[in-house]
């Protein structure tokens, strides 16, 4: 049976990097996700996302988050991108998983469900949107200060029947 | 003619040989069983049926947009799972913990409730959730599910980013899964897809 959830494209930093692109994503999948452990040698950082270079107000986010002692909750809307996490620390890398549901399709806009967590600070439970209906063919990370060297990005694709 | 050496090389790289493997992938550990994509006029509710009974775990992935008009192009519509053909509430207990933007919540109800949320109509962003189903051949253990859900409508109040667990107080394997928003029909385009995991 052919493989289901497959690796599409993964890259490990060798050098400090702000940005890092994956494109021409094939469409032959249903579902993406996107695995990113990041770490910045500064301390707190947002980790950005954007789809097909897109970087107008068309984002949004509504998380879950607890830091140890308190839930609470955030929302944003009209962003110029997915903020997946702002929690950060120089001594932790910081894992998060992105899934990108129906990502191919030219209908809806897409939606996003992702888990960032730093194990010092706090985890996060998002809820995002995409306000395009556009297959997504990129996907673009970005620091606003800079990945570090030893930070991983993979993606990979779930494929239904 | 006999076989006299089998190496992984000669499986994955050569120019006289196919790349036959990628030496990742391990076909079988999560495999599509069934989707379900709506189509025009809608539909009630979705059924997988006749699940095949090979894999230690499930897992349904969806987008969807129902027909309710309450608090239209806004929120979360939630949604009703059924095991076996099993509508009888009693039988089943949701948990979840949500974040809405201006607060959080959380509640435990006993209900089907635990199947994930899909949005309202005429909203920007379509409902999501990824939803486990653990052991669900085990004859000897009652059924939980683990579920993430995800509504964003571009709006301060109606996003939900969401975790659910829930319940089926029945030890019986699971065979077939039934979802039905709580309210109004499911909309064309809303997908829904199941995975077995090994």
């Amino acid at each position: 049976m052919p493989a289901t959830y497959e690796p599409i494209s993964s890259t490990i930093l060798t050098s400090n990097t702000s940005s890092i692109t994956f494109s021409n994503i094939p469409q032959t999948y249903t579902d993406i996700t996107l695995v990113v452990n990041d770490i910045n040698s500064t301390g707190s950082f947002d980790t950005l996302v954007r789809f097909n270079g897109d970087s107008g107000s068309n984002y949004s986010r509504t998380g879950l988050r607890g830091n140890g002692s308190t839930a609470s909750s955030y929302s944003q809307t009209n962003l110029s991108a997915i903020n997946l996490c702002s929690d950060g620390s120089a001594e932790y890398a910081r894992p998060a998983i992105v899934n990108i549901i129906n990502y191919s399709n030219a209908t809806t806009n897409k939606t996003v469900i992702s888990r960032a967590n730093v194990a010092s600070q706090g985890v996060n439970l998002l809820a995002q949107l995409w306000r395009n209906t556009s297959a997504i063919n990129s996907i673009t990370i970005l620091s606003s200060s800079t990945f570090a060297s030893g930070a991983s990005f993979s993606l990979y694709g779930i494929k239904a029947a | 003619m006999a076989v006299t050496s089998f190496k992984t090389s000669s499986m994955t790289t050569g120019s006289k040989r196919a790349r036959v493997w990628d030496q990742f992938s391990s076909p079988g550990n999560f495999e599509s069983i069934a989707t379900n994509i709506v189509g025009a006029g809608g539909a009630s509710f979705i059924l997988f049926s006749n699940i095949p009974q090979t894999y230690n775990y499930l897992e349904i992935r969806f987008s969807a947009q129902t027909t309710d008009t309450a608090n239209s192009g806004l929120g979360n519509n939630r949604m009703n799972g059924y095991f076996n053909g099993d509508e009888t509430a009693t039988n089943y207990y949701s948990h979840y913990l949500d974040g809405y933007g201006t607060g959080v919540g959380s509640a435990a109800e006993q209900s089907a409730k635990w199947a994930g949320d899909a949005s309202r109509t005429n909203s920007s962003g379509w409902g999501t959730s990824i939803i486990t189903i653990l052991d669900y051949t085990n004859t000897n253990k009652f059924k939980t599910i683990r579920s993430f859900s995800a509504v964003n409508t571009n709006d301060s109040n109606n996003g939900l980013s969401r975790m659910g667990s829930g319940l089926w107080r029945s030890t019986a394997a699971i065979t077939s899964i039934k979802i039905v928003p709580e309210s109004g029909t499911l909309k064309q385009n809303s997908s829904f897809a199941l995975y077995g995991v090994i």
